[in-house]
């Protein structure tokens, strides 16, 4: 078996790039070249030399980019051209990592003596703004030492005492080369680039596929739906990843369902993530710096949910000078404002939005009405070089109200988080992070209608329908760079949550006759979580990373333990050719109910309980990733992921249906998925193609459904595919996006007989409604809607202003109106009583205007 | 671009989404679904037995919803260890509301048998259901009460069940009102005239405007044919509290043997539209509260009943709920009861 899958590897390598098989990798330097002129400026011929396709590294500190050059004549090959432009200097070409590397030539020669090692540290930060950059690369060229900076910015990498120069580089920043001086402590700033250029990190056997980095502008590059650009849509272009029911935020990673995804701003869990049914996330595009998505391979740090983590960074803002950006679209619009409060010394942001389309519709009917909104604040004070404080918080809110009978429906729900973090670099090789969080997702439902017959809620006075969380939390987290070989993180944490699933308060004419709704009491719960990681390089061709998660989550009734080991591995078959491979195991203590993937505040969550045990999974991966050339990078994928203690709801049962039970409405089971996987990115001077591909099988299998047998996932779509092709200048940006995905599951009943009641006589009075016949459901998930496609078309222009810019963006969703189906009712034919499966279809040819004015 | 060309681009936009979203039909999967045989019964014990029989519709390509009465099927029971006998077939009002036909016997339904119901057609196949009658059990009502609710009069029963200890048992309340045919008679000239032919309500009507003291007397018939009276629980222990809203109306009211242990149990129901709800004859009757033992298959399938939803239909958003009959190479239940019952006269009829 693993022969076999070695060897689809390998064919599939050679597939998507010929020339990439190791054997064929031929020399840069001894590629043919011809000069594009005789004359011009050191910086003119290595440009000319880029933009054919030559990689080189070096650092404008040694060339000399403005020296005037004359060429010989006789430069037939890429090294006689650089002999020709650096003759003289002490300068070497070096080929690595299949580049050209130009650098001092005592950097190269110089050896380390046995043992001597030197660390260098600092934060990356972006130039105009000192606003510190995630996930940014710093790295030795033609070594293996190399690292990211983690979420505040700050990286730490011990190096042999030799190497004298070393790269920081960021996607959409120019890359610096730095010559290490006497100093260790390096803070660095990266200049925007407006161009992408071809910087090239080193194959980088450290980020997996399996781990995504996302900037601001990675999500806005993105077609949307009413043009709303939001973090959850761009991850479903990910291989691995899907929006569940077409045109909703949501994201099912793997098989798993929405409740399976730690969603982190900030690092403070947040429980609703969607607004507008989905139309968009709580993530706020505009105050969102950068997202880290993991969907396997997790680091021993995250814990708590089985099938991904997406976690958000805000923007800080801007150490420097004050700005912001106003954006307004069809739904919503937002305000940015973000400046230094001292300057380099503490900054603030805050962002709002608001939906208006309600404004817009006041004049015609107010009855329904729905509004959302969310504001993000952050705050930072750097206390000295090496303490910095930070304080965040968010609110959000969906409210619907609507007029029904003599009253009216009303329901809001939102999460309201807040922290406080203290990083301390308290050496060189040691990072510590102190974060206090506060959570808390409130659902509130208020019901004044009169009376409703048919067995739903009657009432006459105030019902009130709650599900709340709060949750507090300390946690301490430390980055330790032990030596060159070993990267160690660990930490702690403790939380305390109180959760009322739900509650029901109502003063109704029920409490004269004794049946007043009993109201749920606050169930409390404690989770102490410890965890340690080591990133292991242990040569040149292999990095391992161990790491060990242990949570136990109890009250007084119950308590439950989980050791979770973590393993990822990495073999450089050659520097662009990297196999890895992953084991992880997750646990999970809370569980979002729901019955569908809508984005409808109808899903809870409720916690792990002495009936209800943890969801717990295993997930086993098997990679390949390529970047066989210029700005070219494939991955294949393989994984699969067992699931015990899967939880929804039992069959026709619904939590507010009785507030104190709510344990007894859950049923659990089992769940796996299999699959495989295939991305590639290519970028083509201002275009970037890119497509992703997952062929999976998703099951469920629960004792109470199907007669216990294993049936189909909802959203198992056996495939699933998106392509997408960018265009990206200064003045205008245009992006094109085709989808298709296999169509969803859905139970069918198979017979209609006639009903029970009716045949026992019994008419169902007015207290019911009834029908005369009774519908026969056989098998769970047995019919398969039409499988969905579309075309997604986006366009933006830009204009820069002496003090802003301006941008359009416009679009359409679905261009060519394929009738995705969204939801199916059986129907019968009044004339002919013949059933017909009446499919419904919303988002067709749904175009988009944005605005955005960035200051 | 002015703002107000921009509220009319804005405006237009959200135009064309509002009149995008539309329907198409899909076929439905083209797979040869059968007809079944579908057997619907509740046996109670010490009473006969009765037993509806038809057939489903298959829910496939081009199937339409139309029951087809189906003829020439032949029904017989058989108690465990005994001989079999046949159930027969006879013509009834209902059947074109119910889209099945009656099969009855006078036999008696004994407790704490077993009987295996079998229905034969020579096109559609053979279908049999076996089902087990509960034994023996008591139970009272130890207290009632009207009450006001939501702003309806409404009766409040507190009813024990004396649960043995000894076996396992699955208890069902259910309030039923039975109607009753009646009748109006009074004398006159020396004969018994029927008060609802229109001209003998005349007389009547004359009579006692002279002020005559008129004989009169009503007959009752009872119809096989009930109307379902809403009830409410608020007992934590009762599957309708568990797996639904304490504030809903149920059909039945289901109590598993574990929480009574053997014990005489009390639980109170509320039964709504009781009293006096209809002024016409022809919607009086007699308020049956009957309390049942049942087997835990019958129990599990009313569970299911309970939650089902017919108004729903189906859509792909709804969650389905399986009914899961006993009706092997078929579809239905056949249900078992011992039963004892408690009755309530509220209506009053006469002239």
């Amino acid at each position: 078996m693993i022969k076999y899958i070695l060897f689809c590897i390998i064919l599939l390598t050679c597939f998507f790039e010929p020339g990439s098989c190791p054997a064929q990798v031929r020399g840069w330097l001894s590629q043919p070249y011809q000069p594009i002129a005789k004359a011009g400026t050191v910086k003119d011929f290595l440009s000319d030399m880029k933009e054919k396709g030559i990689p080189l590294s070096y650092s404008e500190a040694y060339i000399e980019p403005q020296r005037q050059i004359t060429m010989r004549g006789t430069e037939q090959t890429v090294l006689d051209v650089l002999n020709t432009l650096f003759a003289g200097q002490y300068l070497v070409f070096i080929e690595k990592d299949d580049k050209i590397l130009i650098a001092p030539k005592e950097q190269q020669e110089g050896t380390s003596p046995r043992g001597q090692h030197r660390t260098i540290n600092g934060f990356i930060k972006e130039a105009g703004s000192n606003e510190v950059l995630v996930s940014a690369s710093v790295y030795a060229p033609g070594t293996p030492y190399g690292t990211v900076t983690n979420s505040y910015g700050y990286y730490s990498l011990v190096l042999p005492s030799h190497i004298r120069t070393v790269v920081y580089s960021y996607i959409g920043y120019k890359a610096d080369t730095i010559d290490l001086l006497a100093a260790d402590r390096k803070d660095v700033t990266l200049t925007r680039d407006d161009v992408l250029d071809e910087v090239l990190i080193a194959a980088d056997k450290e980020s997996s596929p399996e781990h995504l980095h996302m900037t601001a502008a990675d999500i806005q590059a993105r077609p949307v739906v009413l043009g709303e650009n939001d973090v959850m849509r761009a991850l479903q272009y990910q291989a691995g990843v899907q929006a569940g029911i077409d045109g909703s935020s949501q994201v099912l990673v793997r098989g798993g369902d929405p409740g399976q995804n730690l969603n982190l701003l900030d690092g403070v869990p947040l429980y609703y993530v969607d607004h507008f049914f989905g139309l968009t996330s709580v993530y706020n595009s505009d105050a969102v710096k950068s997202v880290d998505f993991h969907k396997g391979a997790f680091p021993a740090r995250y814990g708590g949910r089985l099938s991904s983590i997406i976690d958000v960074t805000t923007r800080d803002g801007s150490l420097e000078k004050w700005g912001g950006q106003f954006s307004m679209g069809l739904v919503k619009s937002s305000l940015n404002l973000e400046g230094p409060i001292i300057k380099n010394k503490s900054s603030i942001m805050l962002s709002a939005r608001r939906t208006w389309v309600d404004a817009f519709w006041k004049p015609f009917t107010k009855d329904p009405s729905f509004n959302f909104y969310d504001i993000n604040g952050k705050a930072n004070y750097i206390l000295n070089e090496n303490n910095r404080l930070y304080v965040s918080f968010y609110k959000g809110r969906d409210k619907i109200k609507s007029k029904v009978d003599d009253g009216s429906i009303s329901t809001q729900w939102g999460n309201t988080i807040g922290s406080v973090k203290w990083n301390s670099v308290l050496s060189p090789k040691l990072f510590v992070n102190n974060i206090f969080t506060y959570s808390r997702f409130k659902y509130r439902l208020d019901d004044t209608r009169q009376v409703i017959q048919y067995g739903t809620i009657s009432n006459s006075s105030d019902y009130t329908g709650t599900s709340t969380i709060n949750e507090f939390t300390q946690k301490i987290q430390a980055n330790w760079n032990l030596n060159a070989s070993h990267q160690v993180e660990l930490g702690e944490k403790y939380s305390y949550s109180v959760f009322i699933p739900v509650s029901l308060e109502s003063q109704s004419l029920y409490t004269q006759a004794g049946l007043a709704a009993p109201i749920s009491t606050e169930f409390a719960t404690h989770e102490v979580t410890l965890f340690a990681e080591d990133n292991i390089t242990i040569n040149e061709k292999w990095l391992i990373r161990p790491g060990i998660h242990w949570a136990t989550w109890f009250n007084k009734d119950f308590s439950y333990s989980a050791l979770q080991p973590r393993f990822y591995a990495a073999f450089s078959i050659t520097p662009r050719h990297v196999l890895h491979s992953s084991f992880t195991q997750m646990t999970q203590y809370l569980h979002l109910v729901n019955n569908n993937s809508y984005g409808l505040p109808t899903d809870f969550w409720i916690p792990s309980t002495s009936l209800i045990e943890p969801e717990e999974s295993l997930m086993g991966t098997l990679g390949y990733k390529g970047t066989p050339g210029k700005n070219f990078e494939y991955n294949i994928d393989f994984y699969y992921k067992d699931i015990t203690g899967v939880t929804m709801y039992n069959q026709g049962k619904d939590l507010f249906d009785n507030t104190i039970q709510w344990e007894d409405k859950i049923i659990q089971g089992r769940g796996w998925s299999y699959g495989a996987e295939v991305s590639s990115e290519k970028k083509m001077g201002s275009f970037t193609a890119a497509f992703a591909y997952t062929l999976s099988w998703t099951w469920r299998k629960f004792a109470q459904l199907n007669n216990g047998a294993a049936f189909p996932y909802r959203y198992d779509r056996r495939h699933n595919f998106k392509a997408s092709l960018v265009y990206q200048r200064k003045k205008f940006e245009g992006a094109a996006s085709w989808t298709y995905m296999s169509g969803e599951a859905i139970t069918l009943p198979d017979q209609v007989y006639p009903d029970f009641d009716r045949n026992l006589m019994i008419d169902p009075g007015s207290a019911y409604y009834s029908s005369n016949y009774t519908y026969n459901y056989t098998g769970w998930n047995n019919y398969r809607l039409p499988p969905i496609h579309r075309l997604d078309l986006g366009f933006k222009f830009k204009k820069q202003k002496r003090k802003t810019q301006r941008e359009w963006g416009i679009g359409v969703f679905n261009a060519y109106a394929n009738k995705n189906v969204m939801l199916v009712q059986l129907e019968q034919d009044p004339d002919t009583q013949q059933f017909n499966l009446q499919a419904f279809s919303f988002l067709q040819f749904v175009p988009y205007l944005t605005y955005k004015l960035i200051f | 671009m002015k703002r107000g060309t921009i509220h009319i681009i804005m405006g237009l936009l959200a135009t064309v989404i509002a009149f995008v979203a539309c329907t198409k039909k899909l076929e439905l999967p083209d797979i040869p679904h059968e007809k079944k045989i579908t057997l619907i019964a509740e046996l109670v014990a010490n009473d006969s037995f009765y037993v509806r029989a038809g057939q489903s519709v298959p829910l496939t390509r081009n199937s339409s919803l139309y029951f087809d009465l189906l003829r020439n099927m032949k029904l017989s029971v058989e108690p465990v260890g005994l001989p079999a006998f046949a159930l027969t077939e006879y013509a009834e009002e209902f059947t074109g509301q119910a889209y099945t036909l009656p099969f009855a016997s006078s036999q008696k339904i004994a407790p704490n048998t077993t009987y295996q119901i079998t229905a034969a057609h020579p096109e559609v196949g053979t279908a049999t259901a076996k089902i087990m009658i509960p034994g023996p059990f008591t139970a009272s009502i130890i207290d009632t009460a009207h009450i006001q609710y939501s702003s309806a009069d409404a009766l409040q029963a507190d009813i024990t069940i004396n649960d043995d200890a000894a076996s396992e048992h699955y208890y069902v309340i259910e309030v039923l009102k039975q109607i009753v045919n009646i009748r109006n008679y009074f004398y006159h000239n020396n004969q018994w005239l029927d008060a609802g032919i229109y001209a003998n309500k005349l007389i009547y009507d004359s009579l006692v405007a002279a002020g005559v003291q008129v004989q009169k007397h009503s007959d009752t018939t009872f119809q096989r044919a009930y109307t379902r009276q809403g009830v409410y629980s608020n007992d934590p222990n009762t599957e309708n509290v568990k797996d639904g809203d304490i504030f809903a109306m149920n059909k039945r009211i289901l109590l598993k043997d574990n929480y009574l242990n053997g014990q005489n149990y009390t639980t109170r129901v509320i039964i709504r539209n009781t009293v006096n709800e209809f002024e016409e004859d022809a919607r009086k009757g007699v308020v049956h509260i009957m309390v049942k033992s049942v087997p835990k298959e019958y129990f599990e399938f009313l569970k299911a009943y309970e939650q089902y939803d017919p108004s729903v239909g189906f859509n792909s958003l709804a969650p389905p709920v399986k009914l899961t009959g006993n009706v092997e190479n078929g579809l239905g239940m056949v249900g078992a009861a011992y039963e004892v019952r408690f009755s309530y006269w509220f209506d009053t009829w006469g002239f």
